[in-house]
């Protein structure tokens, strides 16, 4: 059982505090969803998690161990982060950057294993791009992109998994075939974490919301106790409709015909 | 149908490096052989041969041995560690700031490694020290250019490309201005330096030969050591990271290999522009950008390169010798732009 324990965490950039105060306990097999407005802090808690960019103060543990005590190579065997912004570098085929996840688990003069080699076909075959594997990655669509990012974290087995908006890119197939693939992850026991626009897909899938405003938490528990109607009115600083869905047992919401976005579209 | 064509050299690209030695060593034995006084193609192989496997040489008069092994020898060879060296550290550079234009001439480092090594002739050291003051102004020059280049491009991380190769052009203009400025104090020693600057291997020895040779092996060793590890930074620093590449480690890997190359190759041959540029971005375009190929191929390309130019920089006109920069531009300029339209159809 790996756990991940985030003890009062704030991250400035220069004077400005981004992420204030935030804690928070998830163990291995769980999906927790990071939702908030725009400018919450919510990327910026993810590569906290991840461990790329230095608290101002608090700590995160992963067993215990303080991450920013681990080196890269170790924390790469621990941790994936897959990116808002994925970037392909030209000249390199789409097997090619999948199999970089690799990398830290072989020194520099060591040819890839058999094992290795079946880790990123089983990468490739999830997210659906088995058939891009020897085209550049660079020529590929924002969402083909997205997908090989993915691949790639995947392809590390890394036991927690930062997803920073994995949906952004992706039309509703490829949507739902990625958070199917993140669930199938936490039935094998990895911790997933993800920032997430999308309420109703938070509510879908996660099994803890941790909900950001200004950097801090606003509120955190099961979908149902932090997707409250007021709450995220509140927040979003928008009208919102919580209609009922054909699960019971989570909301759903839309937005009121009052709010500016209706008006602006009627 | 060109695409096709390139994943196919690509999948056989293991066998390319053969092909870049054996082409290298034809042009080099036709540089040998072309001069003021033609040597025919066996006699250049048979002298080298016996040379090679210390065997006499007395069956051939003394000037066609002294001609072959005491000047055009070290001369061919120098070209050829030039182009390597210029070529495989503007490769490095390019996947270190992630920028195609990242050559050592266009960052300034080339420009810095000239001003190092003129101030090293004009101020005394190479008069006090002898030919090593050379390059060592050259890596004490190239490194001051480097470090100030990347750390101004690191002041704004989401501009740093841009402001790296800005940064790399106004500071490389004024290392280059001063370096005008040393030459013209200079006085009768000034058409010597211009020489010098432009690119010029007309008079070498064995010791810069086994200079430039020397810093290539370490350069090259340093960055096949991170050549993996700079892929992943091609996505971006903060990926490498996540990927496990300790950052810190391949930066100073590749500033240090790169530039200790780039400066024994200026400090011998002058500044030779658009070897660092073109070699490697044709490259990239046939053969992929895996560095762990790409590096050893460039350094092969960049010496076939550069003996090729040399071999025109020698007989384009009689009694004349062109500097190769001169050379390097006209062939490299046109060459760049066909890769380039060509790739812009293709994608």
């Amino acid at each position: 059982m790996n756990t991940i324990t985030v003890d009062h965490c704030c991250v400035r950039y220069g004077n400005k505090l981004v992420v204030d105060d935030v804690s928070l306990h998830a163990s291995s097999g769980s999906f927790i969803a990071v939702i908030g407005p725009n400018g919450a802090g919510k990327s910026t808690f993810l590569r906290a998690l991840a461990g790329v960019i230095p608290l101002a103060s608090g700590s995160i543990a992963m067993n215990g161990t303080a991450i920013a005590t681990l080196t890269p190579q170790q924390r790469a065997k621990h941790i994936a982060m897959v990116p808002q912004q994925t970037h392909m570098p030209a000249g390199f085929t789409v097997r090619e950057v999948v199999a970089m996840a690799r990398y830290a688990f072989r020194p520099w003069y060591v040819a890839q294993r058999a094992d290795d080699e079946a880790l990123i076909d089983a990468a490739l075959h999830d997210c659906e791009i088995s058939q891009y594997a020897d085209a550049d990655a660079a020529h590929l669509s924002g969402g083909e992109q997205q997908r090989v990012a993915v691949a790639r974290a995947i392809a590390q087995q890394a036991n927690v998994l930062i997803l920073d908006e994995p949906t952004a890119h992706l039309d509703l197939h490829h949507q739902a075939a990625i958070l199917r693939i993140a669930r199938v992850l936490t039935q094998r026991g990895v911790l997933v974490v993800a920032a997430m626009h999308d309420l109703n897909l938070a509510a879908a899938i996660a099994d803890h919301v941790l909900l950001l405003h200004e950097g801090r938490t606003i509120a955190q528990g099961t979908p149902v106790e932090v997707l409250q109607h007021a709450v995220l009115e509140r927040v979003y600083r928008t009208s919102l409709l919580c209609i009922p869905h054909a699960d019971a047992s989570i909301p759903f919401f839309v937005l009121a015909h009052d709010s500016p976005a209706h008006a602006a579209m009627s | 149908m060109i695409q096709r064509a390139f994943v196919i050299i690509r999948y056989r690209s293991r066998w390319i490096i053969v092909l870049f030695v054996v082409f290298l060593a034809v042009a080099m034995v036709a540089a040998l052989s072309v001069g003021s006084v033609s040597l025919p193609f066996a006699t250049v192989i048979d002298v080298l041969w016996r040379w090679l496997m210390g065997m006499s040489v007395a069956a051939y008069p003394q000037s066609t041995t002294s001609i072959l092994l005491d000047i055009r020898l070290p001369r061919v060879l120098l070209v050829a560690l030039t182009g390597a060296a210029l070529s495989a550290s503007g490769a490095a550079y390019q996947g270190l700031f992630r920028n195609p234009l990242a050559d050592p001439y266009i960052i300034g480092v080339a420009s810095g490694a000239g001003l190092g090594a003129m101030i090293a002739v004009v101020a005394g050291p190479v008069r006090w020290y002898g030919t090593i003051a050379l390059p060592l102004g050259a890596f004490i020059g190239a490194i001051g250019v480097v470090l100030a280049v990347t750390a101004i491009a690191r002041r704004d991380r989401e501009h740093s490309t841009q402001d790296m190769v800005l940064a790399g052009v106004a500071i490389g203009t004024l290392a280059s201005a001063l370096t005008t400025y040393l030459m013209i104090r200079a006085g009768r020693q000034a058409g010597q330096l211009l020489a010098f600057l432009l690119g010029s291997a007309a008079s070498v020895g064995w010791e810069s030969v086994r200079i430039v040779a020397g810093s290539l092996a370490i350069g090259v060793v340093c960055l096949l050591i991170v050549a993996r590890d700079l892929n992943v930074l091609l996505l971006s620093e903060e990926q490498g990271t996540l990927l496990g590449i300790d950052v810190r480690r391949v930066r100073g890997f590749v500033v240090f290999g790169a530039t200790l190359m780039t400066a024994s190759a200026v400090a011998f041959h002058g500044l030779i522009g658009f070897v660092g540029i073109i070699v490697p971005h044709a490259l990239r375009l046939v053969f992929g950008g895996d560095n762990r190929a790409l590096i050893p191929y460039a350094a092969c390309m960049g010496a076939l390169f550069l003996v090729a130019a040399d071999l025109i920089a020698r007989t384009i006109q009689a009694q004349v010798e062109i500097p190769l920069g001169i050379v390097t531009a006209c062939i490299g300029s046109p060459v760049f732009l066909v890769l380039l339209l060509r790739r812009s159809r293709t994608v």
